[in-house]
């Protein structure tokens, strides 16, 4: 479970302070997925990064499972758009770093995480570097790697953005069928009303800058590829669009 | 491919000799033998007379190297990381680098004597800027989105030196060994022809002296080789640690 309660975040820089975030509210309920959708340089990121334990000056509160969030405490899943894999390690040792910073590493751990790749469709490519993958396999790997974690919240910054269309909804069904089995509490950010619309169980809507969440509702749309009722799924569609760009109706 | 690498040098290294043994025949002096009268003479005096130079000079070089490096890394990768290191020591580096360090050697002497210490010592204050520089420039360039999975897994900085500086400075680290490779060569060579009697750079130049020609070449060859065989073991060195580069 996640609570942020009135978080403001701010830049500091030579040429003074920059308001990034100014009072953001947001709940995501134990195996809950909300995904976050706002324009570029409206503050996603700097949300995520705040929830992640990156940013650690803050006003506010940032909980998770009702105490203080603290990156050494909680078991945070961190995917970024890119550089998000070492460089220097291959498929295996990357996907099993989060998991050897809490702890030793087990023989089950080694097995489970070979077992989440081969799901990922990684299967033959574990000893290959990032710098040997295509954009999707390496995406798949940051992936895997968080839920081998098996983290307590999870946390994706436009995770997919870079990929193509087709690999795009791969991955998003691919993200969706490992989630289900785990159901851990997600913010998964993005700047597709589509993608929004697919993997939110709610969708948040943000603003800015200063970033503020304008709007949170819940999504029947959850997981449906096929669009049962076409009219309601473009009325939702087009008021995310208008809230995004700032317009009411 | 490691011996279709060395067939490309020795074919090289070949076409040189040719080109050379040409030069030579077209120029007819004794200042300029042709390689096979060099190569003849060290077959007959390398392990007699030059190979203890030899030695001598590449102890010296590695070990002013290897402490070059060390010192230079831990300074370049510690300003890197952290901001305030960098604040405070950047411009002790930037004012003392671009003074030409060559010009100390009387006061290195005066300091370290005649021994080999002025000699190592000599070497490090040449070659340990580019090294300090180096890894201080590769640390900052890291995208700090690198750092983030880190980060928010709660890792301190023991663990992020390891995971993330190390790793990443470890390949430029080579590239600046090769820079400091050549400068100390270069630096050696000057720096023998003071106070000592023993090393490649003194063998030349003692050679010269004699007015022996065939033994002059027969040094220099000889220094070519040191080099070689420095930036080969440093290109193995890339080849076997750092796969995910390529
Ligand atoms: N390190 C920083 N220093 C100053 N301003 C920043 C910094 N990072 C981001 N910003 C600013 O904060 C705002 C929010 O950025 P970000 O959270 O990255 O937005 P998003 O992820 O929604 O595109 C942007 O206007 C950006 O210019
Ligand atoms: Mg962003």
């Amino acid at each position: 479970m996640i609570t942020v309660r009135n978080l403001e975040v701010f830049y500091k820089s030579s040429r003074g302070k920059f308001m990034a975030l100014a009072g953001v509210n947001l709940d995501v309920e134990k195996g809950g997925i909300v995904a976050v959708i706002g324009p570029s340089g409206c503050g996603k990121s700097t949300l995520l990064y705040t929830l992640a334990g990156i940013i650690k000056e803050f006003k506010g509160e940032v909980l998770i499972d009702k105490t203080p969030i603290d990156p050494r405490k909680h078991r945070i899943g961190l995917v970024l758009q890119d550089y998000g894999l070492l460089p220097w390690k291959n498929v295996i040792e990357n996907s099993l770093l989060g998991l050897r910073v809490k702890k030793k590493i087990t023989k089950t751990d080694r097995e489970y995480a070979e077992y989440l790749l081969s799901r990922m469709g990684l299967s033959g490519l574990f000893t290959r570097y990032p710098g040997e993958l295509s954009g999707g396999q390496r995406q798949r790997v940051a992936i895997a790697r968080a839920f081998i974690l098996k983290p307590d919240i999870l946390l994706m910054d436009e995770p997919l953005s870079a990929l193509d269309a087709i690999t795009r909804e791969e991955m998003q069904d691919l993200f969706l069928d490992v989630w289900k089995g785990d159901s851990i509490s997600t913010v998964f950010v993005t700047h597709s009303t589509e993608e929004a619309m697919y993997l939110g169980k709610k969708i948040a809507v943000m603003t800015g800058p200063p970033g503020r969440i304008v709007k949170t509702m819940d999504n029947p749309f959850f997981g449906a590829r096929e669009i049962k009722d076409p009219g309601l799924y473009f009325s939702i569609k087009s008021k995310l669009k208008d809230l995004i760009k700032g317009r009411q109706k | 491919m490691k011996v279709k690498n060395t067939g490309r040098y020795i074919f090289i290294l070949f076409l040189i000799f040719i080109l050379w043994h040409i030069a030579s025949a077209a120029v007819k002096s004794p200042l300029f033998p042709p390689p096979t009268a060099v190569f003849c003479n060290l077959r007959e005096v390398f392990f007699s007379k030059i190979a203890v130079h030899a030695a001598l000079s590449i102890y010296r070089i590695v070990a002013g190297l290897i402490i070059s490096v060390l010192i230079g890394s831990i300074l370049g990768l510690l300003m890197g990381f952290y901001h305030s290191v960098d604040r405070v020591l950047s411009p002790v580096i930037y004012f003392i680098y671009p003074i030409p360090k060559i010009a100390l050697l009387p006061i290195v002497m005066i300091l370290f004597g005649l021994g080999e210490l002025s000699k190592i010592t000599l070497i490090v204050i040449i070659t340990v800027f580019q090294i300090v520089i180096t890894m201080r420039d590769t640390v900052k360039n890291i995208p700090k989105e690198t750092f983030y999975s880190l980060t928010s897994l709660g890792a301190g900085d023991i663990v992020v030196f390891k995971e993330i500086i190390l790793p990443a400075a470890a390949p430029e680290l080579l590239t600046a060994v090769r820079l400091g490779a050549g400068t100390a060569i270069s630096v050696l060579f000057f720096t023998e022809n003071f106070g000592t009697v023993q090393g490649i750079g003194y063998f030349i130049m003692d050679a010269w002296m004699r007015v022996n020609y065939i033994d002059m070449y027969s040094g220099i060859l000889v220094l070519g080789g040191i080099g070689l065989i420095l930036f080969s073991f440093v290109d193995a060195l890339d080849r076997i640690f750092y796969r995910w580069k390529n």
